[in-house]
């Protein structure tokens, strides 16, 4: 019978313990995720602009590696945002990134490739969570 | 020579009215939650805003996902069971500054603003009125401004378990700076 009482006892705390972690789960990093979708920033504008509902269903939440070339990054303390060009001068891709992610090295016009999480487009499609792909 | 003054003053006021106009890309939206039982915050750093100064009129989009909380958890719950951010990507607010005439875009100066409006987001579209800010200062435009939203107002509801631990009204503070639109 005292076993059975240490078996529950035991159960309860890995619950709790569980659901502790769970709780306290921190959203998890990009950096080792594998890419759904994988396209040239121009391509991605243009899904959103030829048809948004669509590219909704299509991109959003899908973690996308769009490759193209900067043409700006904005900094803001720690947060940084790479801006890919898409051939139009009013949309970009804009890939927020990820705080621990460094941008060194990258300035306008260097090539790059980046990994995000689409959560869609207003005047630009916006990717979050952001890494560089190495 | 008529011609040319003709000319220039019609290039005059077609540069004057592209200045007038003012955007950002970079918005901050954050709000938060306080209960006795938990805090919860997110914040939004890539709000898109357009304004006319020569009209008042204000626009504000947002998208949903791209809020971003400590716990990977709220975000969740945030994004699946009360926004519905999947059905409902973005949140827009189109409104006016009712005496957009005060703010003198050429003086340094804090002007503060009344904003109406309609604020749309879950799919459901409300009038709000908020008061706001607009800084002045060596030619850069920032404006800053806080909403109170009432979650039954936009048809969110909280389940009866967690109703504790997530407040009825929401307090939503919005800041940008500002470039002019060219």
């Amino acid at each position: 019978m005292k076993k059975y009482i240490w078996y529950l006892l035991m159960a309860v705390l890995a619950g709790g313990a569980y659901g502790y972690y769970q709780y306290n789960r921190p959203v998890a990093s990009l950096e080792s995720a594998n890419a759904d979708v994988v396209l040239e920033a121009p391509a991605l504008l243009k899904a959103f602009e030829t048809n948004e509902t669509t590219a909704n269903t299509q991109y959003l939440d899908k973690v996308i590696e769009v490759s193209g070339q900067i043409s700006r990054i904005e900094e803001d303390g720690e947060k940084k945002s790479i801006y890919l060009s898409t051939g139009n001068e009013m949309s970009s891709v804009i890939c927020e990134m990820e705080s621990a992610s460094s941008t060194e090295g990258l300035a306008a016009s260097s090539k790059v490739v980046v990994k995000g999480k689409c959560t869609g487009y207003l005047m630009d499609v916006v990717l979050v969570q952001s890494v560089v792909k190495k | 020579m008529k011609k040319s003054i003709i000319l220039a003053s019609l290039i005059f006021t077609v540069f004057s009215v592209s200045a007038q106009k003012y955007f950002t890309k970079e918005g901050k939206v954050y709000f938060h939650s306080k209960t006795q039982m938990e805090k919860i915050e997110a914040t939004n750093s890539k709000a898109t805003s357009v304004i006319d100064f020569s009209t008042g009129a204000i626009e504000w989009g947002v998208l949903v996902k791209a809020f971003k909380f400590e716990k990977a958890l709220m975000q969740e719950h945030f994004n699946e069971n009360y926004l519905e951010s999947n059905k409902f990507p973005k949140s827009t607010f189109k409104g006016k500054i009712e005496n957009v005439s005060s703010i003198q875009l050429g003086k340094d100066g804090s002007y503060p603003v009344v904003i109406k409006g309609t604020l749309y987001m879950h799919g459901v579209s409300k009038p709000v009125t908020a008061n706001a800010t607009f800084v002045v200062k060596g030619g850069a435009i920032s404006g800053t401004s806080k909403l109170r939203v009432l979650l039954a107002d936009h048809n969110i509801t909280v389940p009866a378990v967690v109703k504790d631990n997530i407040s009825k009204e929401v307090e939503i503070s919005i800041s940008a700076d500002y470039s002019v639109f060219k």
